[in-house]
């Protein structure tokens, strides 16, 4: 009967370092997708998408449950998945989102010299069709 | 005859060029001028005021935490909660001596906040009865680069007077 116990003891003494090493192990996971997902947020990218994914995989982990644990690592994957995503199209967005927004500041410089030519003619053009059915009488009224 | 008055138009012009350097002096301005983040400390209703003035030894006294993250990306937090005193007191550049009892996790986007309740421990047996303790709040920040936490600068407490447990 002790010998059962003994082993038994022995069997969960030796269990125990394994299973604390799984907290670790999707913690560091989860510290190595954050570094991609904090890189990315840097370049501008949306990522509210993948820290709401990694704010419920941090309380998963904080639980501590087996159970809770297994979640917040299927979450970390679906995570990584979309941050190795991202990553392939971050050039093009990047280059994108410059493109995007010196042009709207080449427009934005534009905007004094198209006033400067453009309204005198426009107006000109209004002017003259507010008044195309006016008559030119000459003489005394 | 003039069909746009000269001064108008020099007006029209001006309002234009002042508009236009406006506009591209915001695209050009960085998006987070002055990053910062922020910690607050709220009662168990998650509300401002009518925080516990006297709690029991091995009580677990819930509060709120309010955290503001505005550093321009995502960032990893952590509340260390520590039980001091006057003489105990985290500074602007330095945490608390005290040990760490409890730890909080959070992970927050740029300009989002999060309002979490939390359940901390009064420990028994450290003569703590009858004295004035402070519950200390601190934030510490995941610095991706070093691979390690930095204290932010920022902490909250609440000053409590600890009381012999009720009798089960």
């Amino acid at each position: 009967m002790i010998t059962k116990y003994l082993t038994l003891l022995t069997i969960s003494l030796l269990l125990t370092p394994a299973v604390n090493t799984v907290p670790n192990d999707v913690m560091g996971d989860f510290l190595v997708v954050y570094k991609d997902v904090v890189e990315l947020g840097r370049l501008g990218i949306d990522v509210s998408g993948l820290v709401s994914k990694l704010s419920v995989a941090l309380d998963l982990i904080s639980d501590g449950s087996p159970d809770s644990l297994s979640k917040a690592e299927s979450l970390i994957n679906d995570v990584r998945s979309e941050v190795y995503r991202l990553k392939s199209e971050a050039n093009y967005y990047v280059m994108y989102r410059s493109l995007y927004k010196y042009s709207i500041i080449a427009v934005l410089a534009l905007i004094p010299l198209a006033t400067y030519y453009l309204l005198p003619r426009i107006y000109l053009i209004i002017w003259f069709r507010l008044r195309r059915r006016w008559v030119v009488k000459y003489g005394r009224t | 005859m003039d069909v746009l008055d000269e001064e108008v138009f020099a007006v029209i012009i001006a309002l234009a060029i002042v508009g236009s350097a406006l506009g591209i002096a915001q695209l050009l301005r960085p998006e987070v001028t002055e990053p910062f983040v922020a910690i607050g400390l709220l009662s168990s209703d998650c509300r401002i005021g009518d925080y516990p003035k006297e709690v029991f030894e091995g009580e677990d006294v819930r509060l709120c935490i309010y955290l503001y993250n505005h550093l321009g990306h995502p960032q990893l937090m952590m509340v260390k909660y520590k039980l001091g005193s006057r003489d105990t007191l985290p500074t602007n550049t330095s945490g608390s001596p005290e040990e760490t009892i409890k730890t909080f996790k959070f992970i927050l986007n740029h300009g989002s906040n999060i309002t979490k309740p939390v359940s901390v421990p009064i420990p028994t047996g450290e003569g703590l009865v009858g004295k004035d303790v402070a519950l200390i709040f601190e934030l510490w920040l995941y610095d991706e680069g070093l691979g390690d936490w930095v204290y932010s600068g920022r902490w909250v407490h609440l000053y409590v007077k600890v009381r012999e447990g009720p009798i089960p």
